[in-house]
């Protein structure tokens, strides 16, 4: 799986959770904002890579393929429990994204549930470049 | 911006229609001065103008003094549009929809319950499956699913879990037709199917509580309300399926936008003509997942009925648990209201507002057409809740809609972080109340502190004459997510 570079953090917003992720890449970027997404649901600790998951997903534009990425990987939780820990995304457009994933069944013997998520909504919705330099911005329904 | 906000009176201001051009109507927020302070702090006024811009509104684009900025269109707003040349806007119900409160009476008073009252908090969090990951108690196949989306609370009932007349007093008789099991997606039927039963996360909660003051002691009365009474309050809503439904529609709406060329300032907002296909189709799913938020409802009004029979070792008659009323807070009815004189069909999108109908409306169940339809708002952990009444006022000015609760004040980081080396669960028991979590997190984001002043809130609506203070009710004991 491919090392990740950058980060994410949190912004202000009453009643639902700001995201802020960014990366070398824009598949960098989205990797980090599905780590600061499923950060706020499961402590990172204890979560092992132990299944595979392949997710792809499309979209119009980017922006609405950064929500679709994170939809997705909230229904794969909710359906079947999957917690992502090691990311490597493939195939990235901007209206396709093809990920190879390794991850964790949530086990709420082993793991520390934080808090939900509902959605990732297209409210102040960003992703950007700027010399190289890959940022997105998305609010969450939690 | 352009024009600034009116005051039109104490409890009214308006957002004129040229603060930004694209409003087809004015908006008109219900605050104080003090809330409207707060308000003016965050996005939510932009958001209201935003609102005014949905194709076929009807007279303006409402905000409940509980509002706050969400996406699309506020948390405490209400749109209405034409049923003809309007849109439907899946922004404007809301992720969960028909999250929602009920109330249940009980014929127990404070003293009686108080005694065991961590107990019977410890049984219902065991009893009530309650956080993420939990999973419901209830088995479903694919075509069990598609009956609940159908027949909603009728359902449940049907299958035992609470008795026929619950459904009189349930907004919309617990069941809204119209529900489309094949307009919904497989993701969210897998993501439904294992969460029936169950009470979500977040801000959801079962609560124990008495009834501290009485401010109308007739309509109290006729909800069966008296002081120190023990009732018993759950808010809840479609879960993991509602919040699916609502993610896939709006990935149908981004390409209806487009289609039919409609001119949006925030993506959120997206939208289809309420006459168009993609409208219908998302109407369809939506009464799908509120039908299952009645269901759900339902049923945990049933286990928790349970855990109060054995918990306090008293037969159901001694009990006297009933259904006061529920009520949703994120859905789109299609209903008849009186615009300048004339009536029309309109959709009334309540995203964070609750309906609140006057006496003598036929939807008011019959025990209540006297004096109105009762409305719940639920407080937050340590402070009150209240039990309203829906008036004339409201029909006439707002499409009979009122605010749904106490607004954010904290985003759930600065409350974890406002919170950091205090033990919620203590202080709250140190004041007697008793709380349970299944989130680590929960106690500190759903502390008091992070919520307006609910008591405020209620002050406006009932000065503004929109629906008028009947009950207080004060925390015992809840359950959380």
């Amino acid at each position: 799986m491919q090392e990740i570079e950058g980060g994410f953090e949190f912004f202000e917003v009453k009643a639902d959770e700001g995201l802020l992720a960014w990366g070398n890449s824009m598949g960098e970027a989205f990797i980090n904002a599905a780590r600061g997404m499923f950060d706020l649901i499961v402590d990172p600790q204890g979560l092992r890579p132990s299944q595979p998951c392949r997710v792809v997903v499309e979209a119009q534009d980017r922006e609405a393929l950064l929500v679709a990425w994170l939809s997705e990987l909230l229904y794969l939780f909710e359906a079947e429990g999957f917690l992502p820990v090691e990311y490597e995304v493939g195939k990235l457009s901007d209206q396709r994204l093809e990920a190879n994933l390794q991850g964790d069944i949530l086990d709420l013997t082993r793991h520390s549930v934080k808090g939900l998520v509902k959605a990732a909504t297209y409210h102040s919705l960003k992703v950007s470049e700027d010399g190289g330099k890959w940022q997105v911005q998305v609010v969450l329904d939690v | 911006m352009g024009a600034k906000i009116v005051q039109l009176d104490d409890y009214r201001w308006q957002v004129p229609q040229n603060y930004k051009p694209g409003m087809r109507v004015p908006g008109l927020i219900y605050a104080d001065q003090k809330l409207l302070a707060e308000i003016a702090e965050d996005a939510s006024v932009e958001q209201v103008a935003n609102a005014a811009f949905l194709p076929g509104i009807v007279k303006a684009s409402f905000a409940m003094p509980d509002i706050h900025a969400g996406y699309g269109l506020p948390i405490g707003g209400v749109v209405a549009t034409d049923l003809e040349e309007g849109v439907i806007s899946p922004g404007g119900v809301g992720y969960d929809i028909n999250c929602g409160v009920r109330l249940l009476r009980t014929n127990l008073s404070r003293r009686e319950v108080e005694p065991r009252l961590k107990e019977l908090v410890a049984a219902l969090f065991s009893q009530v499956p309650t956080g993420v990951g939990s999973k419901g108690k209830i088995r479903f196949s694919r075509e069990d699913e598609k009956v609940v989306l159908k027949k909603g609370a009728r359902w449940a009932v049907e299958a035992g879990f609470g008795k026929a007349e619950d459904l009189q007093h349930t907004e919309a008789g617990g069941c809204l037709e119209g529900a489309d099991p094949e307009v919904i997606s497989a993701k969210a039927y897998e993501r439904g199917r294992p969460q029936q039963g169950t009470l979500g996360s977040g801000n959801h909660f079962v609560e124990i509580q008495f009834v501290a003051e009485i401010f109308e002691e007739k309509v109290a009365s006729a909800f069966g309300l008296f002081p120190d009474q023990v009732t018993v309050m759950i808010h809840s809503g479609s879960r993991g399926f509602g919040h699916q439904v609502c993610t896939d529609y709006l990935v149908e709406m981004e390409e209806a936008v487009r289609r039919y060329g409609i001119a949006l300032p925030d993506r959120q907002l997206a939208c289809a003509p309420l006459s168009s296909p993609e409208g219908r189709r998302y109407l369809a799913a939506m009464k799908a997942a509120a039908n299952y938020a009645w269901a759900n409802r339902q049923c945990l009004m049933y286990w928790t009925e349970q855990v109060l029979l054995q918990g306090l070792k008293i037969s159901p008659q001694a009990l006297g648990l009933s259904l006061v009323y529920d009520v949703a807070h994120n859905i789109v009815k299609i209903e008849e209201h009186l615009v300048e004189g004339k009536k029309r069909r309109l959709a009334v999108h309540r995203k964070g507002a609750t309906r609140a109908f006057p006496p003598g409306h036929p939807e008011v169940p019959e025990a209540y057409r006297q004096v109105g339809q009762p409305v719940l708002i639920p407080g937050d952990m340590g402070r009150a809740s209240f039990v309203l009444v829906g008036t004339e006022r409201a029909m006439e000015e707002t499409f009979g809609s009122t605010c749904h609760g106490a607004g954010r004040v904290m985003s759930r980081h600065q409350a974890i972080r406002s919170a950091k080396g205090r033990a919620i669960e203590r202080e709250l028991a140190d004041r007697g109340i008793f709380v349970q979590a299944s989130g680590r997190e929960t106690l500190k984001e759903e502390m008091p502190e992070a919520y307006k002043d609910v008591t405020e809130v209620v002050n406006v609506v009932h000065s503004a004459g929109l629906s008028l203070r009947v009950a207080k009710l004060k925390p015992m004991g809840a359950i959380k997510g």
